[in-house]
């Protein structure tokens, strides 16, 4: 559960006792010697406590099955404290690029392994060069060091679940593409692997030849740096997976964390046109606004493909960076404005979606600095709808449920790649 | 389903699968002042409404005999009783405005000509079509009062826009004569489809995996029979007394509140074949087939204790503290002869379950609370392995424990060789916990029933023919138990308070070479 911490190599040697937790902060390869680390633990506690523990990269399914062994045979005699059930319903490959994102991202799945368990192969690309690190490999080439260590949970009164387990890889940025092989190795047979790389428009060595081996491929366009990467994650995933004959990804799940933080958006600007009027009036729509918070603009505009897909509206011109005209099937123009607005922090990042229908407004609106959307239309009275954010963990255990198999969500990126790009769906 | 949902010519909905709104609707709750209302149905229905299952015209309109703060008191029940707890003043502002109260007397027509004006006002303000949920949550005798007197008002449309359906809570009769009388009473205003008579124990997340967890996986429904079912143990068990409700339970019993509705249902499910479609009908029907397949058992006063265990708890410990005995309990007979405590064999008779035991049980102040089925597997045809002094080894059989509350979750109970030079076979179980093998919280019960009933799909409650089946074969107990306390002069077996129950139900089982589970 902790970041990677050396340990003497033999059983029953002495270390130092891990954190808990994983690190705030801090230079990860320092953590051998970071404090909290008072008592004295061996080998196989330190397992059992959740510490990562060396080992080398040839040796990892060995030391592995050792430690389990260890583990299991601790806990008969040791009971009291903690019990030991290796599971495994997943491979889950994270990647993290650089030291800030790994420790982002152990926390996340910390959090995660709670509730799914699976073998986590965590992949760490450190931008140091393979000098830097005093290593030198037989085939000359930059190193790859690795880590294992235990994920455990709390049961009801407290006692210690160690139930899964997680490698962790670390290479410098120059040595990714050594990467794909080890990591094939390591995959366990019949479950099924998800990928999770935050941001795929990054350069990277290894992507390409990892992802057509997943069956989920997880990713978060709220973490995109710019709305413009719309286009190239979904240029990406067109070339990583092929298409079937609807134009969606075959043999492949994709899922978007983002897309599953607008779920509360979707539902509520749907819940606006539920009755027959309503429906009636949304064949007549003439424009449509969505207003973002500053980080919010992919999400607007992921949330603005939806509606193009749903409505069946296509791109026709684009006036200003964001004020689009669109046409819908029966040949009418819609105006389509995607604006920031000055609120700082709001559900998913977007702050109101108007819709106007046949002269009338539909509106789903933040309240104030509440969490709270406010729907209106000339149809209802206006009701007011709470709107929890689910937190990065609950939409990771999500993606690698059913929750996250929406072919919708692809079709809403290619809109919004359309409209980033002008055209060319 | 009947399918009352919204959406279908909304092109936003599409793809939005998780979600189930229905139609506009008033949900009126006779029995507004009691407890469950409070404690269940409008928490509830706040959480539906947070959770955005619920409708843009909604409302809930209290009924009930005094004038009360309704309002008030509900916001204060939300708050303290919510899944989702505080009260959110943005959603209440919406939620809260819905909510109304008539005062009046369930036997007085004048009551109902008023809740008629109040619902059409209601319909008017908040848009609720005349679609409306009557939820009847008073005590049985309220029952057929307030279904004529909503009749006689014009209150109940068997057409199906606007629609009407009635919820009725237990007890649905206290024997086979009492709920036929009132199944007409229903049947004379409302059609079978309009009716949901409601068991809070099939809106269990666990008691609904029954269902996927026989018919979505592949490899246990080949062993779901008498060839590789030794017997069934089916437990619910509560640690707690009867709460100061002896007036009430020492006219009921425990047969009546628990077996003839919970257990039943349970044993349905198990028990059940396949159904054509997870559809409420079809779903139905085949528990019907179990409860007619149930083997008869001898009403006579001397033959009825080799199949039924009678109880009553004495005076014991509960958490360290002494407790009473039930007969020393408040509005309790002290002649008392009403069971806390049943034990049951029973059998199901068709080709899948010939000769396979069924043994129920059900009590109070028991040792813990429990409520589970536990399957038992046949053992090996021969058992190879043996110790050191010849003696056979690995005679412990599989076992499958479906738990329904608490620790909501599945295990099975294998042998396993303990690491060696001998082979020595020893028991080991896997574990699912549905309480951290998923990432949300699974609704309560009231929560997805009444979401149910708003959208017209009652596979999750009781038809007609499964209730008058299961009393048909609990009167028969009854009339049974009846003519042995005739003849009896002495007291019901007694169990201590805090145990797993009398000697007399250990002996049932003994008597087959078997025993009693501790769950």
């Amino acid at each position: 559960m902790s970041a990677p911490v050396q340990t003497q190599s033999e059983a029953g040697g002495v270390g130092e006792a891990p954190s808990s937790r994983t690190p705030e902060s801090g230079d990860v390869r320092a953590r051998e010697w970071q404090e909290g680390w008072a008592v004295p633990v061996d080998r196989i506690d330190a397992f059992t406590l959740g510490a990562a523990i060396s080992v080398e990269p040839d040796r990892i399914e060995a030391e592995l099955a050792g430690l389990w062994r260890k583990a299991a045979e601790r806990a008969r005699s040791e009971g009291a404290r903690f019990s030991v059930t290796r599971a495994c319903l997943w491979n889950l490959i994270v990647h993290s690029d650089g030291d800030e994102e790994f420790l982002r991202t152990k926390r996340l799945i910390d959090e995660v392994s709670e509730t799914v368990p699976a073998r986590i192969i965590s992949l760490h690309e450190t931008s140091e060069s393979a000098d830097s690190l005093g290593y030198e490999t037989p085939d000359g080439g930059p190193p790859i060091r690795a880590f294992v260590e235990a994920n455990f949970r709390r049961s009801g009164n407290g006692r210690r679940e160690v139930v899964a387990e997680e490698i962790t890889l670390e290479a410098p940025r120059m040595a990714g593409q050594r990467l794909p092989g080890l990591v094939r190795s390591l995959l366990l047979a019949d479950v099924p692997t998800a990928l999770l790389v935050r941001n795929p428009t990054a350069d990277s060595a290894w992507l390409p030849r990892l992802a057509p081996e997943v069956e989920r491929f997880i990713f978060d366009s709220a973490r995109l740096p710019h709305a413009e990467a719309l286009v190239q994650v979904e240029s990406l995933l067109r070339s990583l997976y092929r298409q079937d004959s609807n134009r969606s990804l075959a043999h492949v799940d994709i899922v978007d964390l983002g897309w599953l933080r607008l779920w509360p958006w979707r539902v509520l600007v749907a819940s606006l046109f539920d009755s027959p009027d309503a429906a009636k009036a949304l064949r007549e729509v003439s424009e449509i606004v969505l207003h973002h918070a500053p980080d919010g603009e992919p999400a607007a505009l992921l949330l603005s493909g939806w509606l193009c897909g749903r409505l069946r509206l296509r791109w026709q011109a684009t006036h200003d960076r964001r004020v689009f005209t669109l046409s819908s099937t029966a040949g009418h123009h819609v105006r389509l404005r995607v604006e920031q607005a000055s609120v700082q922090d709001a559900p998913a990042g977007i702050e109101r979606v108007e819709l106007r229908c046949g002269g009338h407004m539909f509106a789903a609106r933040l309240q104030g600095d509440t969490r709270c959307i406010a729907l209106s239309s000339h149809l209802q009275p206006e009701r007011v709808q709470p709107v929890h954010g689910r937190p990065d963990p609950e939409l990771m255990v999500a993606a690698m449920g059913v929750g996250g198999r929406d072919p919708l969500m692809y079709e809403a990126l290619r809109h919004s790649a359309q409209l980033v790009r002008g055209g060319g769906l | 389903m009947s399918g009352t949902e919204l959406h279908s010519e909304n092109p936003l909905r599409e793809g939005l699968v998780g979600e189930r709104q229905p139609e506009p609707c008033a949900m009126v709750i006779f029995g507004a002042s009691g407890d469950l209302t409070k404690r269940k149905l409008v928490p509830a229905l706040y959480t539906l409404a947070r959770e955005r299952l619920l409708p843009a015209g909604f409302a809930i309109v209290g009924v009930a005999r005094r004038e009360i703060p309704f309002v008030e008191q509900m916001r204060e029940a939300v708050n303290k009783y919510a899944r989702r707890r505080p009260v959110d003043p943005g959603l209440w502002s919406t939620f809260g405005s819905g909510i109304s109260y008539v005062a009046g007397n369930f036997d007085d027509p004048a009551t109902y000509e008023r809740l008629k004006s109040h619902l059409e006002a209601v319909d008017a303000a908040r848009g609720t079509r005349g679609n409306r949920v009557f939820y009847i949550s008073t005590p049985p005798e309220s029952f057929e009062p307030i279904l004529q007197n909503l009749g006689r008002a014009g209150l109940i449309s068997r057409s199906e826009h606007p629609w009407t359906r009635v919820i009725i809570e237990k007890p649905f009769g206290r024997d086979l004569a009492s709920a036929e009388a009132l199944n007409k009473v229903c049947l004379n205003v409302l059609r079978e489809d309009q009716i949901y008579r409601i068991d809070h124990y099939l809106g269990k997340e666990t008691v609904q995996n029954i269902l996927v967890f026989r018919f979505a996986n592949g490899i246990f429904e080949p062993l779901w029979n008498h060839k590789y079912i030794d017997n069934v143990q089916l437990t619910v068990a509560e640690a707690i007394g009867i709460e100061g409700r002896g007036n009430y339970y020492d006219q009921s019993g425990t047969l009546r509140d628990m077996v003839q509705n919970h257990i039943f249902q349970f044993m349905c499910l198990m028990a059940m074949e396949p159904p054509v479609a997870f559809e409420p009908n079809a779903v139905h029907d085949e528990k019907v087939k179990v409860l007619r397949a149930l083997r008869e058992l001898p009403s006579d006063a001397g033959s009825i204790a080799d199949w039924t265990v009678r109880a009553q708890y004495g005076s014991g410990y509960d958490k360290g503290q002494p407790v009473p005995g039930y007969r020393e309990e408040t509005g309790v007979r002290p002649d008392s002869r009403t069971e806390t405590y049943v034990a049951l064999k029973l059998f199901v008779d068709n080709f899948r379950w010939a000769g396979v035991p069924f043994y129920v049980r059900a009590g109070k102040r028991m040792a813990k609370r429990v409520s589970e089925i536990a399957i038992t597997f046949k053992n090996v045809p021969h058992t190879l392995f043996k110790g050191p002094s010849g003696a056979q080894l690995g005679r412990d059989p599989n076992v499958l424990a479906l738990r329904i509350q608490p620790d909501e979750g599945i295990n099975l109970k294998f042998l396993s060789k303990v690491p060696g030079p001998t082979i020595e076979p020893r028991p080991v179980t896997m574990d699912f916990r549905y309480g951290s093998s998923f990432g949300t919280e699974p609704p309560e019960a009231y929560e997805r029933l009444l979401l149910d009933c708003m959208l017209g799909d009652s596979t999750l409650f009781t038809r007609g023919d499964e209730v008058l089946e299961s009393w048909r074969f609990c009167t028969r107990m009854l009339d049974g138990w009846a003519a042995a306390d005739e003849s009896a002069t002495a007291a019901l077996p007694s169990y201590e308070a805090g145990s797993w129950g009398p000697k007399e139900a250990d002996d049932l089982l003994s008597r087959d070479g078997r025993v009693w589970r501790k769950p």
